[in-house]
């Protein structure tokens, strides 16, 4: 898969998620404008980027559901609780179709229909909305006249005009006055006008005397550009997209450049124009042709009448003369000026019309407008400062200006310029506000969407100046931890050589040496290993996000009432625990809705409010990360759990009565005990609360559970921060080494074979006054036992599950820091080890899982 | 700098920027005789152009991009 | 070598995006949000041109393009917008807050490199 449509699907996820949160969220609080937004913008960022891709069925998916949001957004339509399940229904097809475009790396195109019919059941609301389609409308030009065409020598008019004869290339006449103030606009007039296609023509003017070189504002544009292109309508206006309120364009005909210049006042000789119009009228194009050289002959070349004589034969060159055109020309001659070609490109019949690049303002545009004019209202209105008083007045009407030019109130401008010079020169800007007041339309107020904007602004300076996310591969990282376990494996042979050093090279200074380094080195490896477990550090809020939408979807399922109150998302814990509370959280969540919380008839007839609670908080705890999954529902029934101990032959009846309540209810966790009456499709059959115990312990955590009768259930997971690095205690076994982890070793004991009884074929000594179990490791590994003779026993005490075990190994060996990796392949399935480590000189060391072995 | 001041001469080289209108105008204004050299000169922005215009200088190298020349020296000519 | 900047909290935009430009021979600077461009400018960023989207966390782009004419290197830089099909109106108030031009998404890589031209002379 190309790595941009891997980024895509992953980026999408990500926004997937957040749109589920957020529609949730604006279920119950559809007014919460930035909640809107930020589903939004997730949808639009979806959007954006499936159009780089061949994926239409995505593409119109979410181009439907960012309709509505945007509707939503702008309080087009009014919300809908049906609004959110349809766009939580579309989503999630849009998120099996990301599955699906990750196996496949494209969709059926079956999907486009689906897509449309979703789309269709999202388009639903927004009936009744008018979508106001902006129109293009034809207007009056705006050139009042197009004799300043003459400005250019006629020879240059005149090889246009011969090479769009032959061409037949469009032409288009273009007028552009920058606004003055649009270099900080980072525009570049002059420089615009030389990337026009075709341009044939140019003059370059200022709109107004310049003043003096000494008065200058070499920031301020005061250029005008004239000219002709060779180039269609189309293309300008797509060209001049960026300032269409500051550009006159008219298509034209090649006609329009036969303007006639020179020396006027000659006589014109009475009976050439009848007789010419006369050969017009019967098309005899070689007559005409002829009268016009002769009395060509008789002028003057720098006369008018030469020049218009000139064209006329230019006209009459084509193969077939334009008679209309030629008629214009000729009408021309007796006053010696014109023709006026705009009058004939207006009755022309042809299909070229001028077009202002002007279209009546949409709504949403008007409103935009709006939105700047309040927004400027607003400035004013800031406390004022005479330090920023110039400033904020220039900066004012500099937006005014541009958004005035936009809706084409350019007949506000003056005005505007008067009032910013009275606010700039007498200090009050009442008549700033006047024109604010005139432009701000009192019968439909505003969304104050605009209005904390500096505030906000400022806030996000603060908040996010130092924040820079860089999103990378988790194998990137993961490579990264592999080979800072192979420094901390290169470190540890440090101490092996600086022992060599001194043992058999007998040098003790080099040796020392050496040790010195390891320190050194030693402190980098760890800080290295702290920064890069910093790296996968994530909040465990990321597996937090999919709850609200189980809950919400189960409570509607089951009728049952339930808030979901969410505390220390922000708590952080390493990438792969946080992965593996996933789905141990779920497990512990259904069962909460499922069996813990009561339908709301019979928590009101127990005097409970009707609405059940689950809280989960996670929060640090010292080393570890704590989660609570608190219900206030019925709470698990002890004397149930007991029944069905003892049926199960778990327990014997004896035993179960020795077990406090407390107690008996830690069995909840235990293989294949159910408690609920009924199996439902929501918590599963068979799969009990051991699954969710496992995967805890797998990773190093533990689970307990409080739960009062009536009064509710209370889980709790403690998990290590992180398991990228652990402590083992290292124990030698049939001339092997072998790992335990650290955080279960109480202590170490050497036990002489004399202070072990044997019970019923069990082992076990006295710790500390209490018997305490003892096993031999090598019995567990199924491993045969040399005899020791009277020899002590080397015996790890360990802690499972607050239960003292010894255990008994060959030999201790010293404690040691390793990167554990868990075992893959065919090994995964062995759950007695808990994974691999490198040691100093090179080999592998198992790890034992002692929770699965005893 | 794509702007070069000499004594009494600025040379122009490729694409001349906004930010040198500025000091353009300055040293226009300090230099009464000024001329300037637009041989190497590929694009000036309408800020430059602006002074130019107004300053008027005389050009005694002319751009050697042909369209630049095109556009530009009609323009600085008018005036003249 | 021309500098171009480019905001978007979209990754996969950034990524597109920085292909097409690096293609065409531009060096490519880049920041997931407003705030992170800002203060990327003000530490002394010197892009020849600056694209953002407008949707985005925290400052939108249109708040970000008018804080950074605010900055005296980046007065008469060019800057474009990204936005869709849809916000015509935004265009408006982009233009308002000194964007020089915008371009709408879905951006082929043709049109991308053809507005840069038209923005950015020497390109």
């Amino acid at each position: 898969m190309s790595p941009l449509l891997a980024q895509f699907i992953a980026e999408s996820r990500d926004q997937l998620e957040l749109i589920g949160v957020g529609l949730l969220a604006i279920e119950n609080h559809p007014d919460d404008l930035d909640r809107l937004n930020d589903v939004f913008r997730a949808a639009h960022t979806i959007k954006g980027s499936s159009g780089l891709f061949e994926i239409k069925p995505i593409t119109l998916l979410v181009h439907a559901a960012e309709d509505l949001l945007d509707a939503l957004r702008s309080q087009e339509v009014r919300f809908e609780r049906a609004m959110v399940d349809r766009l939580l229904d579309a989503f999630d097809h849009l998120s099996q179709w990301l599955d699906e475009m990750e196996r496949n790396e494209s969709l059926p195109e079956s999907l486009e229909t689906t897509a449309r019919e979703l789309g269709a059941t999202l388009r639903v609301f927004l009936q009744g909305r008018d979508v106001a389609a902006p129109v293009e409308s034809l207007t009056a030009p705006v050139f009042a006249d197009l004799v300043w065409i003459g400005q250019w020598a006629e020879a240059d008019r005149a090889a246009l005009y011969h090479r769009l004869a032959t061409s037949a290339e469009p032409l288009t006449l273009f007028r552009y006055t920058p606004d003055s103030q649009c270099f900080f606009n980072g525009e570049d007039p002059f420089y615009q006008v030389r990337q026009l296609l075709g341009l044939a023509l140019l003059d370059i003017a200022p709109v107004e005397p310049w003043p003096p070189l000494a008065e200058l504002d070499a920031y301020r544009c005061a250029l005008r550009f004239t000219g002709v292109a060779c180039a269609s309508l189309a293309e300008l206006t797509t060209q001049f997209r960026y300032v269409p309120d500051q550009v006159t364009l008219l298509a034209a005909t090649p006609e329009t450049l036969a303007v006639p210049t020179g020396r006027a006042g000659e006589t014109v000789h009475g009976g050439f124009v009848a007789e010419a119009l006369t050969l017009v009228d019967q098309e005899d194009w070689a007559s005409l042709r002829g009268i016009t050289e002769t009395l060509l002959d008789t002028y003057d070349p720098d006369t008018w009448m030469a020049s218009a004589l000139r064209w006329l034969l230019r006209m009459l060159d084509s193969t077939m003369p334009d008679p209309a055109a030629v008629r214009l020309l000729l009408d021309a001659i007796p006053a010696q000026q014109g023709p006026d070609w705009l009058q004939a490109l207006m009755s022309s019949s042809a299909p070229v019309v001028a077009v202002l690049l002007q279209r009546p303002l949409s709504e949403i545009e008007q409103a935009a407008f709006q939105r700047v004019v309040a927004e400027q209202a607003r400035v004013l209105d800031l406390p004022e400062d005479p330090a920023t008083w110039a400033g904020r007045i220039g900066s004012v009407c500099a937006s005014l200006a541009n958004a005035l030019r936009y809706v084409r109130r350019t007949d506000l401008l003056e005005e505007l310029d008067e009032a910013e010079e009275i606010a700039l020169s007498v200090h009050t800007a009442e008549a700033l506000r006047n024109v604010l007041a005139r432009l701000l339309d009192d019968e439909q107020p505003l969304p104050d969407e605009e209005a904390p904007l500096l505030a906000k602004v400022e806030g996000a300076l603060i908040d996010k100046s130092a924040l820079k996310t860089l999103k990378v591969d988790q194998t990137k990282v993961d490579r990264l931890m592999d080979l800072i376990g192979e420094l901390v494996v290169a470190k540890n042979s440090l101490p092996y050589l600086a022992r060599r050093a001194e043992r058999v090279y007998g040098s003790r200074d080099l040796a020392r040496e050496i040790k010195d380094q390891y320190g050194v080195i030693n402190r980098i490896a760890q800080e290295l290993q702290g920064s890069i477990m910093q790296v996968r550090m994530m909040p465990v809020g990321h597996v937090f996000q999919r709850f609200p939408r189980l809950v919400r979807d189960l409570s509607k399922k089951l009728d049952k009432k339930i808030r979901l109150v969410v505390e220390g998302e922000g708590t952080e814990a390493d990438k792969n625990i946080i992965e593996t509370l996933a789905d141990p959280l779920i497990h512990i969540l259904r069962n909460s809705i499922d069996h813990g919380i009561e339908p709301p008839e019979e928590r009101l007839a127990r005097g409970k409010p009707g609405e059940g609670q689950i809280r989960v908080k996670a929060y640090q705890d010292n080393d570890n990360v704590a989660i609570e999954i608190t219900d206030d529902g019925r709470g698990v029934d002890s004397a149930a759990v007991k029944n069905k101990l003892v049926r199960r032959g778990l327990l014997t009846v004896e035993q179960a009565d020795g077990l406090s309540d407390h107690e008996i209810v830690q069995w909840i966790f235990a293989p294949g005990l159910s408690t609920a009456d009924q199996i439902s499709d929501i918590s599963g059959r068979g799969v009990g609360m051991d699954v969710v115990r496992t995967s805890v312990e797998r990773v190093g955590g533990s689970v307990t559970v409080h739960s009062q009768r009536g009064v509710g259930t209370d889980i709790r997971l403690t998990l290590p921060l992180s398991m990228a690095v652990t402590h083992v205690m290292a124990v030698e076994l049939d001339g092997k080494l072998i790992g335990v982890p650290m955080d279960i070793v109480v202590e170490t004991v050497r036990l002489a074979p004399a202070a072990i009884y044997t019970i019923k074929h069990r082992e076990a000594f006295i710790l500390r006054d209490r018997l305490t179990p003892l096993m031999r490791l090598r019995r567990l590994l199924e491993m045969t036992e040399p005899a020791t003779g009277g020899a002590a026993l080397a015996t790890l005490v360990v802690k499972i599950r607050g239960e003292s075990v010894g255990i008994v190994v060959d030999n201790f060996r010293e404690g040691m820091e390793v990167i554990l990796k868990p075992l893959d392949g065919v090994l995964a399935g062995l759950k007695h080890y808990a994974g691999t480590a490198l040691l100093g000189d090179g080999s592998v060391m198992l790890v034992l899982n002692l929770k699965e072995l005893l | 700098m794509p702007i070069h001041f000499l004594k009494s001469v600025a040379c122009f080289k490729g694409v001349c920027t906004v930010e040198e209108a500025e000091p353009l105008l300055q040293w226009l204004q300090d230099q009464p005789r000024a001329k300037i050299k637009l041989r190497e000169c590929t694009h000036l922005h309408t800020a430059i152009l602006q002074v130019l215009l107004v300053a008027n200088p005389p050009v005694t190298l002319p751009p050697q991009d042909p369209e630049l020349a095109r556009w530009l020296m009609p323009a600085l000519q008018n005036d003249r | 070598m021309k500098t171009i900047f480019l905001v978007d909290d979209s990754a996969t935009m950034l990524m597109s995006l920085s292909e097409i430009l690096q293609k065409a021979g531009f060096k490519v600077e880049t920041a997931a949000d407003g705030a992170a461009a800002l203060s990327q400018f003000k530490v002394g960023a010197k892009p020849d041109l600056v694209i953002t989207d407008q949707n985005m966390p925290g400052l939108t782009g249109i708040e970000l393009i008018r804080e950074t004419r605010k900055l005296a290197p980046f007065r008469f830089i060019p800057i474009l917008m990204l936005t869709t099909e849809s916000q015509q109106a935004k265009r408006l108030e982009g233009k308002a807050a000194g964007a020089t031009g915008w371009l709408v998404k879905p951006v082929a890589g043709k049109d991308l490199l053809g507005v840069i031209k038209q923005v950015l002379p020497g390109t």
